[in-house]
This record gives C-alpha cells, sequence and structure tokens, in this order.
C-alpha cells in the first residue's frame, strides 16, 4: 500500500501497518509518509523502526535518498502547518538536525497523529528516484 | 503550489562567534517596481539555540500564501542582539540595540537563498569635509561636510549594512549623524544640527585651526582639523583723472591732475609712486611723484600745453596729443608680508575737432550760362581760422570739366559764391582751414552743381534731333535715356502708349529719330544718377516723312552740295545751270558713246541698299539709242547692264525725271562694286544730279538699338551717320515706310492750328517748320 497523503490510524503503530516506494520525479513533488517512528540506517540500508526515534524528513527520508543516489538530489522540503500558518523548510546542507525546520513526519494533534504532508524539490540530473518507507 | 521562497542561514555576533538563539530578526518585502504584492513586513523571530534563521515569503505573517513575489522584488532582513524586540530601538538606555546590521537579496527565480549574517555593534561616523587653506579678511569660507553614518561591511560573502532606511522604510534609527560642531579657532564654535555645512569668516589676518567633529545617534564622534592663512584684502588699483570723460581728456590745453580712485578695504597702502608720461613729437616731458599719500592728488607739473595762432599755452597740461600712461606703484602689506602691485592706465588727449563742411545752391537747380550763387552752411566751425587775424578761413573754388575755372580764397563763412557755368560738368568746391589744437589743418568737399534738366526737340531734315540737357537730383551724370509715346486719341493729351525707348547708356544724350506716322506724340528724357530727372517735349507729326536713307553717290561738288567718298571721272562739266539741287549739276550733252564713271576707293556691299537712284533730265529724246548703266565689281567683273530707258520716260524732255533702279535688277554680283558706269549712244544728252544708293530696305528690318531690343520693334530703325541711331518711329500696325515719293516734296512737317512741337510750359517753339530735302527736292 502506498500512502501519500491523509490522516487515520494507519500510521498508529511503527511497523506492520504498510509500506510503499515512491518515486521522486524532478521538480516539486508532495509526499506524504504514514510513519511517525523510524529512521534510516546508513548501516544497514534500510530503514530501522524503533518506536523510539521520531521519524523526520532528515533521518527518514533524506538520509535515504543521500545513501541511495548520493548528495545533491534534494534542495528543500518545505511543509506549512494549519496551526501556525508558516513554513517549515528544511533546506539541505543547511538547516541543523535540530532545527524545528527538520520536521516530523507525523505530528500529534488533539485529534490524533496527523501524517505531514510536504513538498520535496528534487534537483538530481537523473530522476525519477526511488525510495521506500515502511517495513520493505 | 503556493508562494514558497525559503531565506535561511546562521546569524554571527560582531565577534564573528554564533549568536546561538540572541539574535532577533525581521524581514521587509519591497515590490521594487513590480507587481509583486506591496510592501510587508513579517513579524519579529528570533534565532534558533544553534544560531539558524529561516523564513519564508509564504508564510502568514509575511506575504501569505496568496502573495506574489516576483524576480527584481527585494527582501531587506534586518538583524539585532539587545534586550528589545524593536528594531527602532536607540543605542542608549536599557532598551537599545547591541548589535545590528541588515542585509539585503534581490529576487531570483531561485526558491531558497542561504544567508551567513553578523551583526556589529556601533560604528564611528564617517567624517568627509573639505575646507580652504587659504583666505582673505571679511571673506566668507564654507566648510563642505559630507560626512555619513552608514556603513557597510562583507561577511562570508554577504554584504552587511548599517542602514538608517531603505526604500523609504526605516531600518534602524540610530545609523545618522546627530550634529556637526565647528570650531574656528577665533572663539567662534558653531554646533549644528546634522551634517550642515559650516561657514566663517575673520576679521583680521592669521592662521587658524578650524576643528569639526561630528557626533552621531550613538554619542561618538569623530573628529578633524584644518589650518587656513588669512589674508588682508588687496588693494584693487584704478586712477581717476578731473578732466577725463571716460579717459579721454577732450579739450586741449587743459591742466591734468590724478587721484588714486581705486580699493582699499583694509587701509594697507602705506605710500603709492607716480609717473605721468607725456611723449612725442612736441616734446618729452614726464612728471615724476615718489611716496605720496594714497590721497594726495597728482599733478602733471612737467607738462607744458600747446599754443595755436597765438593762443598762449597752459602748464600742467599736457605737452603732446593722444595717448598718455600713468603708472602707479602701490606699496602694501597683507598682514604677512610688503608687496607691490605695479598699475598702468591710459588717457587720451583728444584734438579740436574739425568743421562739418556743406554748402547750398540757389537756385536749387541751374541754368546754363545763368548766375548760381552758393551758401556756406558748414557746421562745428568754431575752430575754422580760430577768430584770430593770423589764420585763415575759407576757399571757394569753380570747375568745369575737371578743370578750376575760378576760385577765391581766405574769405569769412558769411561770403556768398557766385558764377555763371556754362556746363553741365561742373563742380563747387569748399576748403576750410582750421587748427586742431597742435596741427593747422584743412577739410575740403566738392559736390556737382544741379542742372535743371530740359528736353529740347529740334527738325532737321526729315528727322528730330532730341537732345537733353540737365544732371540728375545730386548733379551726377551716369546715363540718358529716351522714351517714345503717341497718342491713342486725337486730343492730344492721352493715353499715350509707349512705342519706343532707348538704351540707358551715357552716349545716349542726343538722339535723331524719325516718324513714320501722324499724330500726337511725346517724347520723354531721363538722366540718371543720384536721383533721376526728367523732362517731355510733346508734338505734333501730321504729315509723314518720306525719309530715306541714302548713300550718297554724287550731287555735285558745290557748297553746297555733300562730299563722298565716290569719285565722278569720265565726261560731263558740272555747271550750276545743270543742277537738280545744291551747287552743280552735270552737263552730258553730247555723251553720245562716251561714258560717265563714278568710282569707290575701296567698294560698296551693294545689298545693303535697294536701288540705284538718279535725277535725269533729257536734254534731247532719242528713242533709239538708250543711255545704259552698269556696275563693276572689285573683282573686275560687271553687273547686268541696264538700260534707262526701263526707268524713264524718254519721250519726256527737258524735265527732271528720277529714275529708281532696283540692285536686284543688276543681277547676282560677286563682290562689292567699285565702279558704277553711265554710257551713252549716238544722240544721247543729259544733265544729271544726285545720285545715290538708297537704303529704304533696313527701316523695317533692324529690330535692336545699340545692341538692345527695341520695344515695338516693328518700328525699325537706320543707321545714317557713322555709330549714329536714327530710330524710326511710327505706329504697331505700320511696318513698311511710305514709298519715297518721285516727285518734288513740299516741307514734310507743317504746322496745323495747333502747334507742332510744344514744350511742357511755354508755347510752341516751332512756327510752321519747312525742311530742306536737297536728296529729294
Amino acid at each position: 500500500m502506498i500512502i501519500t497523503r491523509g490522516y487515520g490510524p494507519c500510521a498508529t503503530t511503527s511497523s506492520g501497518i504498510g509500506s510503499g516506494y515512491i518515486e521522486l520525479e524532478g521538480g516539486w513533488q508532495l509526499v506524504a509518509i504514514p510513519i511517525k517512528y523510524g529512521y534510516w540506517s546508513v548501516v544497514d540500508h534500510k530503514h530501522v523502526h524503533d518506536d523510539v526515534t521520531l521519524a523526520k524528513f532528515e533521518n527518514y527520508v533524506l538520509n535515504q535518498i543521500e545513501d541511495k543516489y548520493g548528495s545533491g538530489i534534494i534542495e528543500v522540503a518545505n511543509t506549512f502547518t494549519g496551526d501556525a500558518q508558516m513554513f517549515y523548510s528544511y533546506v539541505v546542507d543547511v538547516t541543523p538536525t535540530g532545527s524545528i525546520h527538520n520536521f516530523k513526519l507525523m505530528y500529534e494533534d488533539t485529534s490524533g497523529d496527523e501524517v505531514t504532508g510536504f513538498w520535496v524539490k528534487v534537483v538530481g540530473n537523473s530522476p525519477p528516484y526511488l525510495i521506500s518507507w515502511g517495513n520493505i | 503550489m503556493a508562494l514558497n521562497k525559503t531565506f535561511s542561514g546562521f546569524a554571527y555576533l560582531n565577534d564573528g562567534s554564533l549568536g546561538t538563539d540572541t539574535v532577533k530578526y525581521q524581514a521587509l518585502f519591497y515590490p521594487n517596481g513590480t507587481a509583486s504584492s506591496p510592501t510587508t513586513w513579517n513579524n519579529v523571530r528570533i534565532t534558533e539555540s544553534s544560531s539558524y534563521w529561516n523564513l519564508n515569503l509564504g508564510d502568514a505573517d509575511f506575504l501569505g500564501q496568496e502573495g506574489v513575489a516576483l524576480e527584481n522584488a527585494k527582501i531587506v532582513i534586518v538583524f539585532w542582539t539587545g534586550n528589545t524586540s524593536d528594531r527602532n530601538s536607540l543605542c542608549i538606555g536599557s532598551s537599545r540595540l547591541i548589535e545590528w546590521g541588515a542585509t539585503e537579496v534581490t529576487l531570483t527565480s531561485s526558491d531558497v537563498y542561504t544567508l551567513d549574517i553578523q551583526v556589529k555593534n556601533n560604528i564611528l561616523p564617517k567624517l568627509v569635509w573639505s575646507f580652504n587653506n587659504n583666505g582673505l579678511v571679511d571673506a566668507s569660507y564654507v566648510a563642505i561636510n559630507n560626512s555619513y553614518d552608514v556603513h557597510n561591511w562583507d561577511f562570508n560573502g554577504t554584504s552587511m549594512h548599517h542602514y538608517r532606511t531603505r526604500y523609504g522604510e526605516n531600518i534602524q534609527l540610530i545609523n545618522t549623524i546627530v550634529e556637526s560642531v565647528y570650531d574656528w579657532d577665533d572663539g567662534t564654535v558653531d554646533v549644528l544640527p546634522g551634517t550642515t555645512n559650516g561657514s566663517h569668516s575673520w576679521d583680521t589676518a592669521g592662521n587658524y585651526t578650524v576643528t569639526i567633529k561630528v557626533i552621531d545617534e550613538c554619542s561618538e564622534y569623530t573628529i578633524d582639523t584644518e589650518i587656513i592663512q588669512v589674508k588682508f584684502n588687496a588693494p584693487i588699483p584704478n586712477i581717476l583723472c578731473y578732466q577725463a570723460v571716460a579717459n579721454d581728456i577732450l579739450t586741449p590745453n587743459t591742466l591734468v591732475s590724478f587721484k588714486y580712485s581705486g580699493t582699499d578695504p583694509d587701509n594697507r597702502i602705506t605710500k603709492i609712486d607716480w609717473v605721468i608720461e607725456d611723449q612725442g613729437n612736441f616734446g618729452n616731458t614726464p612728471t615724476s611723484i615718489d611716496g605720496a599719500d594714497k590721497d594726495d592728488v597728482a599733478y602733471h607739473t612737467k607738462g607744458k600745453g600747446t599754443s595755436w595762432c597765438g593762443n598762449p599755452a597752459t602748464p600742467g597740461a599736457f605737452t603732446n596729443p593722444g595717448d598718455h600712461t600713468i603708472r602707479i606703484v602701490i606699496y602694501w602689506n597683507d598682514g604677512f608680508n610688503d608687496l607691490t602691485i605695479t598699475y598702468t592706465e591710459i588717457f587720451k588727449q583728444r584734438l579740436f575737432n574739425g568743421p562739418h563742411l556743406s554748402f547750398t545752391q540757389d537756385p536749387l537747380k541751374a541754368l546754363l550760362n545763368n548766375e548760381v550763387e552758393f551758401t556756406n552752411t558748414s557746421t562745428n566751425t568754431s575752430r575754422v581760422g580760430t577768430g584770430l587775424p593770423d589764420c585763415t578761413e575759407y576757399d571757394w573754388l569753380f570747375k568745369q570739366e575737371g578743370q578750376i575755372v575760378d576760385e577765391v580764397a581766405d574769405v569769412s563763412f558769411n561770403y556768398k559764391y557766385k558764377i555763371i557755368p556754362d556746363n553741365v560738368d561742373a563742380i563747387i568746391g569748399l576748403r576750410a582751414h582750421w587748427n586742431d589744437g597742435w596741427h593747422n589743418k584743412t577739410s575740403y568737399i566738392e559736390d556737382n552743381i544741379i542742372f535743371d534738366t530740359t528736353v529740347t526737340v529740334t527738325p532737321e531734315d526729315c528727322y528730330y534731333v532730341l537732345d537733353i540737357i540737365g544732371t540728375s537730383l545730386d548733379g551726377t551724370i551716369s546715363g540718358y535715356s529716351w522714351e517714345i509715346y503717341k497718342d491713342t486719341t486725337t486730343s492730344g493729351v492721352g493715353p499715350w502708349d509707349l512705342i519706343w525707348e532707348s538704351p540707358v547708356a551715357i552716349d545716349q544724350k542726343v538722339k535723331k529719330i524719325g516718324f513714320t506716322d501722324v499724330g500726337y506724340f511725346k517724347v520723354i528724357g531721363y538722366i540718371y544718377g543720384g536721383g533721376t530727372t526728367s523732362d517731355d517735349e510733346s508734338l505734333f507729326i501730321d504729315e509723314v516723312c518720306p525719309v530715306e536713307a541714302e548713300e550718297v553717290i554724287w550731287d555735285g561738288t558745290g557748297l553746297l552740295d555733300r562730299p563722298t567718298d565716290w569719285t565722278r571721272l569720265g565726261y560731263g562739266r558740272e555747271a550750276e545751270y545743270a543742277r537738280y539741287s545744291g551747287t552743280n549739276g552735270l552737263d552730258a550733252r553730247g555723251l553720245h558713246t562716251k561714258q560717265i564713271v563714278f568710282v569707290h576707293p575701296t567698294g560698296v556691299d551693294i545689298y545693303n541698299h535697294e536701288s540705284l537712284t538718279m535725277y535725269i533730265k533729257l536734254y534731247s529724246s532719242n528713242p533709239i539709242n538708250d543711255i545704259t548703266v552698269k556696275m563693276k565689281t572689285k573683282s573686275g567683273t560687271y553687273s547686268e547692264e541696264l538700260k534707262l530707258s526701263n526707268y524713264i520716260k524718254l519721250e519726256e524732255v527737258n524735265t527732271w525725271q528720277r529714275a529708281i533702279i532696283n540692285i536686284e535688277d543688276f543681277g547676282a554680283l560677286d563682290d562689292v562694286v567699285s565702279s558704277i558706269i553711265l554710257t551713252g549712244h549716238y544722240a544721247s544728252s543729259i544733265y544729271l544730279d544726285n545720285v545715290y544708293l538708297s537704303a529704304t530696305k533696313v527701316f523695317y528690318k533692324a529690330v535692336q538699338v545699340c545692341g538692345v531690343d527695341m520695344v515695338g520693334t516693328s518700328a525699325g530703325a537706320i543707321h545714317i551717320e557713322g555709330d549714329e541711331v536714327l530710330p524710326v518711329v511710327h505706329t504697331k500696325d505700320k511696318e513698311v515706310l511710305p514709298v519715297v515719293q518721285a516727285k518734288p516734296i513740299e516741307p514734310i512737317i507743317t504746322k496745323t492750328e495747333k502747334p507742332t512741337i510744344k514744350t511742357k510750359e511755354e508755347e510752341p517753339k516751332l512756327g510752321k517748320p519747312k525742311f530742306p530735302l536737297p536728296r529729294l527736292n
């Protein structure tokens, strides 16, 4: 199952819910990944879903891309939160890991967890770039 | 995707360290002439603990998702530290800015802008000013103050600024100079707002150290000094001559005096040396004065003046006329040094002016052989004769045709000069003797006598001689011309039609004209020069004159006959009883087979003529034995030999008959004719007179006079004597002259009830004219 956007109980657990692939085309692309905990292991070259590590753009998406395809593929990733009516803009190679602009892939809201939809700008020279999420 | 442009980076402090979460920032969006959203500030933000800052144009506190941000729009991002969230706080007090700075980005197509920025604490104002290093007492000097407190620097490739305003928006209000302080070193200190220019003057000479201090919003300042050397003002020289008008001394022999009239604003002149130059043909008499006070009057004590006609010279006046250089040396001190100024000025000693000569003529239009009086009307005559007994006054001269014919010398102004001219080429001269103060001089004018213009018309033979006497309005004569009009009615009062006019030339004074029609005519003569004059005569022609131009071959050799180029040879004897007219005719009785020959030395172009005419009286008749006529050319050939019986009546004896032989009857000739031969035959016996070649055909062929087209060319013209022109005037619809009559002709112009010829002002001059026409009788 490939989930690209939305809310729901599908992301309430860290594993066993689903998985999928996403092809990142050149330019802007809207993406959503329903993962709350997990990260990309550059040692094992796969996702680790440990129920501890908050899945963010950098550790879950960007590290996977750079591990698979090298650097210079992504320029920026932006999400616009409804609460703050502001962008969280993750600028590759600029935004610190600890910055709030390294946004989480899911947020806890009063109504429950919400999957973060975000725009990613692909600037690599050989799109599409295939990435995965979940237990694949 | 909506508006989404990210600006981010890290903020550094003045010492180069990261600012952690102490740096506040706020961004200005400025459309910069594009169709972007309007100028907008976002909310103040603070850097993260990593000193990371980040903003996006699409943020709700900035342009928002519906905002528009096009290329070339500007983003100014302002950073600061301190206990204040207001970027416009001051730099003093508890809520103040400590370090600050701003950077500016021009939007491109990029979506991401990464900038490392730096804030700095206050930078001292930049002092930029200029001031004179030399000056004069009481003159005002301005210190140009272009200082500023806006600063720029570069940090890791980012241009940082201490802006005060940008794009009409306050950026940070502390980056300005609040006042400038000027210390002029003479006890005067001026405190002026901002960077106002200072100005100052000093009332005494000296070296002054001028100090300027510019103070910024943070009460910090920059200071500088300049030294100005202030001197006393130099005198500006000038010289006054009490007797001069615009440096001209108008009257000779006037005592002259001079005075320093230049400036000395600081009273620094100590003395003046004078030299009054006076050099020329009348002596070298300069005056020198040393060490004079500037208020002293300098007199030309060496000047001798001038004298004339016994008038005494005035000492102290210029010895010579013309330019005189006055030279002064001014000694003064500028507060530091003793100095001199040399100055010269030229004054001109003028001469007395001479008279403006003029005279008048009475009468205004003179008549030949009548007295004319001239009156001296000269002006400005005070120097003529000078009123002294040993000075000559006026001379009068009278010239005719370039030669002096009368002269009177040394007469007074009131003398009336009278002469009687007998030629219109007449000139009057007036000479005045006067003195200009140094020299005896003469002035002279001359002018033409102005004569009345009169036209005369004199009948002569079968034509009229026109003559015009007089001058143009100024007495000169540059040419003459004529016009002849014919009355279009029979009233004698016009209207008139111009039927002929002559060219304008000096040789047109006398003309000979003939008329080929009857009626009233008006002859107008013109004289050209300085104002054209004219006169006219009216005349009535009541009978056409059968004028015939001719070349006389032979008409007798007596006193009343005319000499010709032709020579008569051969048979015959000249006798009074054999004449037709004039003195003699040729008695050729008994001609028989003999010949009468007329010889021309060079030959005649016979085709210039129309006919050969001769008067013959047959003494006896003999129809069988005719008389023949032939021509011989210069080349020796002969013409056809013609019988006179074809041209006269042989049966009419003892009667004068005119034989008119057309030239064409003689046949073609190959050269000019050198002789004409009459040959008799048995029993031929005649009297012969008035043999001539007639040229009537040119009467209506000529179309020009003296090379100039004639009006009414159908009138024609004929040359009869040398180059003289005889216009033959007739009405436009007549082109052929009347045929010459072969019978005696009575006087051709007669006076009828009205005078034939009248002048404008008097009764007819002519009675009943009878003009002899010997060749036609």
